[in-house]
Formats: structure tokens, sequence, C-alpha cells
């Protein structure tokens, strides 16, 4: 080997490193990205289901307590301060929701990548006000 | 040391990982997009099915219920139109004959891939089915008596739910005096729902808005729309107190009941009593009422004197009492149900 030839392998090592990490965390990003969004979706249906089919039965649960048993606790892997807002669905135990009315489920979260490559790129954070499901009370 | 064949090596390595690399990402982006199509394709589905289904429950159109609630989730019509195949057989579309007791839903689309296009995939099948009952369990607008229920329900004896000369409803005199409905409960005040047998208050739930409503307005709702869902959407607690509609007869119930498509061997669920009907202290109005025992299950045997021209509907109890929502047996709602679902269905 002559002596300009050495250490090739680590220059050209180094130098595809960078674009090989922002690949691999471009893809953990995306997939979290893909699961915040799987997970919003799934979890807005069932509580706007629970909604829509929401009877009231004495037992002092309302339209929204329904709603949010449904809903679950989903993790968000890349979001912060996610809220979920259901209209219209009131939190008396005595209300009823108009039969064939439309109701909403509403995920808002920001969207928040971890690493230094995202983050303040591409126009990340960004907020998400999505409604993710739509149901008719029934 | 490298000869003059093994320069350039690390670059070919380099651009075949990088390649392949590349295609692995692709291949996940594009499959997580196909899976995220499907699922936002079948809980589209489900809801538009079950809500269309709740409709032709309620003699509306179906069809269009099914469009709006589709499009509302972004499922454009080209997923549902037209219809492609029948029955069991639906692979697009919306089928529903008319008369039975379960409408088939079908979407089938594609959506164009990102990456799998480099190998001429350009798109991947989106399908989903879902297949609903029509009806729930048809709460009926009618307090039944303890006495005869039970003895209904242990000697399979025939009694008149609806009909002249009935022991089964609230009055057996000549004159049928009334029904009731879930959707108003005599409670203490607006603020304080605890039973009240003097009536204070008439708590109205929806479509029922303003206390005490009008005598035309229940007769309107019970004769067109309780049986066919709209009294699935209260479930009067055991001790609820219940005020008496007058004004109903028995052919109108009877023919509500059928346009409902309670035929000779439909079941359907009514209010237990104990047989008593409290009149308030004269200060307090009129709203006679009675208390809820809970909830029965009958079979219609007989719709006389026929079909189409009823004013007694005679059914056998077979079960109860139940006394919570969950004891019921089946959901009260129009419901998904199994495509090959066997048993009149």
């Amino acid at each position: 080997m002559r002596k300009k030839e050495q250490g090739q392998g680590l220059v050209e090592f180094a130098l595809t490193l960078p674009i090989m990490l922002m690949v691999l965390l471009g893809i953990f990003e995306i997939g979290m990205l893909y699961s915040d969004l799987v997970q919003a979706n799934a979890s807005a249906h069932n509580a706007v289901h629970a909604a829509v089919v929401h009877i009231v039965d004495g037992s002092g649960k309302s339209c929204y307590d329904r709603a949010m048993e449904a809903l679950g606790e989903p993790v968000f892997l890349m979001a912060e301060g996610s809220t979920f807002t259901i209209e219209p669905c009131s939190d008396d135990p005595y209300w009823v929701g108009p039969m064939g009315a439309q109701v909403v489920g509403t995920w808002v979260f920001t969207i928040n990548p971890v690493d230094f490559v995202f983050h303040n790129n591409f126009g990340f954070p960004v907020t998400v006000n999505l409604p993710f499901f739509k149901g008719n009370f029934r | 040391m490298k000869d003059r064949s093994q320069k350039g090596q690390s670059l070919v390595l380099l651009a075949v990982g990088f390649t392949a690399l590349a295609a692995s990402l692709g291949l996940a982006i594009d499959g997580w997009h196909w899976r995220r199509e499907m699922d936002r394709a079948q809980r589209a589905l489900n809801e538009a099915c079950g809500y269309a289904a709740a409709v032709v429950w309620q003699g509306g159109n179906g069809y269009a219920a099914f469009q709006n609630s589709l499009q509302a989730n972004g499922i454009g019509p080209e997923a549902y139109a037209p219809n492609e195949g029948t029955g069991l057989g639906l692979r697009r579309g919306y089928e529903y004959d008319g008369y039975s007791r379960s409408i088939f839903t079908a979407l089938k689309s594609k959506t164009e891939t990102y990456f799998l296009q480099i190998i001429g995939w350009n798109t991947l099948p989106v399908v989903a089915w879902e297949r609903c009952t029509t009806t729930g369990a048809f709460v009926s607008p009618v307090a039944v008596d303890i006495l005869p229920f039970q003895d209904s329900l242990d000697n399979g004896t025939w009694i008149q739910v609806v009909g002249q000369g009935s022991e089964a409803r609230i009055d057996s005199g000549e004159n049928y005096r009334g029904v009731v409905f879930p959707f108003i409960w005599c409670v203490n005040s607006a603020s304080d729902y605890t039973p009240n047998t003097n009536c204070p208050y008439a708590a109205p739930f929806w479509p029922v808005y303003e206390s005490p409503p009008s005598a035309q307005t229940l007769k309107n709702l019970l004769a067109e729309y309780c049986w066919a869902g709209l009294c699935n959407r209260v479930f009067t607690p055991v001790g609820t107190r219940l005020p008496i509609v007058s004004g109903n007869s028995d052919n109108q119930l009877c023919h509500a009941a059928v346009e409902a498509g309670l035929i000779p061997g439909a079941e359907f669920v009514a209010i237990i009593y104990d047989g008593e009907v409290v009149s308030p202290d004269p200060s307090y109005g009129g709203w006679e009422n009675i208390g809820v025992l809970g909830w029965g299950k009958f079979r219609v045997v007989d719709l006389q004197p026929s079909e189409n021209n009823c004013n007694s509907l005679v059914a056998v109890a077979i079960g109860g009492v139940y006394s919570s929502l969950q004891e019921i047996p089946g959901p009260l709602k129009t419901r998904e149900i199994p495509w090959d679902a066997q048993g009149g269905w």
C-alpha cells in the first residue's frame, strides 16, 4: 500500500457515516410519526364509536365519559401536549345525542422530532390539529 | 497492497449498500402507507355501515347515510360505486334489498405507491367489508304488568301487549289510556333526577325539548319512531317513574310496530312495571305515572285481526326481568355482524 492510500477507508467511512445516520434517523422518525398517526386515528375512531352508540342508562356515565374510556391512553412517540376533543358529546349523564348528528373526534398535538436533523428543519416542530374521525349518532 | 482492480471497491459496496437501504426504506414506507389506508377504509366503513343500518331502521335513505358518512371520513365515491358483485359476493358498494334484516357494504379502491413505482408497481389494492343489522332490540313504548309477564314467562301464555282488554298493558278497561316511553322521566327538578311519583318535573330527553311536552308531540314520536329505534337511546333504570302518554290508539301503535318490522317471530323489549298507576297530588298536575321494575323480552306471536290492519299485538315473554342494560341479550342498536351470518339476517 502506498503511503497516500493509507486511511482511505477511514475517510470514506467518516464521510458516509453522517449520511447513513441521517437515513437511519429518518426511518426511525418516519416510523414514529406513522405510529402516532395510526394510534390517533384508531383511538379517535374508538371514542367516536362509543359516543354514537351511547345510551343514557342512569349509571351516571355521560357520552363524554364513555368516549374517554374508549379513547384509552394512546402513547405518542413523537407528539407532545396531546389533547383530544369530541363534539358534540356532553359530560351531562342525562344528555342524549340527537339522532344522525355528526360527531367529530379531533386530536391536537405537536410533532417534535428528537434529533438535530429534523428538529427546526423541514418545518418541524409542527402542530397537528386534525379531525381524525367522524361518526353519526344512532 | 491494493492492485488496480481493487480501486473503487468501497465505492461500489457503498452504492450497493445504499441502494439496498433505500429499497428497504421505500418498501417500508409503501407498506406502512398501504396498511394505514386499509385501516382507514375499514374504520370508515364500520361507521358508515352501522349508521346506514340505523337510518334504514328509522325508515330513511340508508344509501345516502352511507355515502355521507364515508365522505365525512375522506372516502371518495370511486371506492363504493358502482356496485361490484352481490350478496356475499359483494366487493364494492352498498346492498340492501328493502326487507332483509341486514345490509352488505364493501369498499374497493387503490392507493398509489411511492417507491414501488420504480419496479412498475404503481398501486396497491385497498379493500374493506362490513355487514350490519338493520334492527336492534325493538324497544317498545309499552309498559307491561309484571304479573301477566311472569305468567307468560313461566307458562308460555300469550298476552296482548297492545290491544283492547289486555291485562298486560297499563289499563285493563275498554279504553286504552296510554303508553309510556323512556324519553320523559318524572323527577324532582331539572337539577335533581331523583324519581318522584308526583312528577313535579317531567325531564325531557332528545327528541323532546319541552317540559311538559305537548300531547301531540308525544303521540307523533311514539307512533312514528319509537318502535323503530328511537326508544333505544335511553334505558330507564329500575325505579324510574315514567308518565303515561294518553291518546294513542291501539291501531296507531300496532301499525307503527308493523311498519318498524315487528312481524310474528320478531323479538322486542318492553318496560315491566308493578301494575300500579300512581296519580300525583292534585297540586302537582296530571302526570299519572308508573314505576319501572325492569325490562322484559318478548316474541311476537300474532297481529290481530290482520298484519295490515292490526289493533292487537299478541306476544309471549321469553326473558327477563332484566334490571340493567348489560343483562338484555343482544345490543339494542344496529351493529356489525359476521359477513356470512346465518339465521334470518
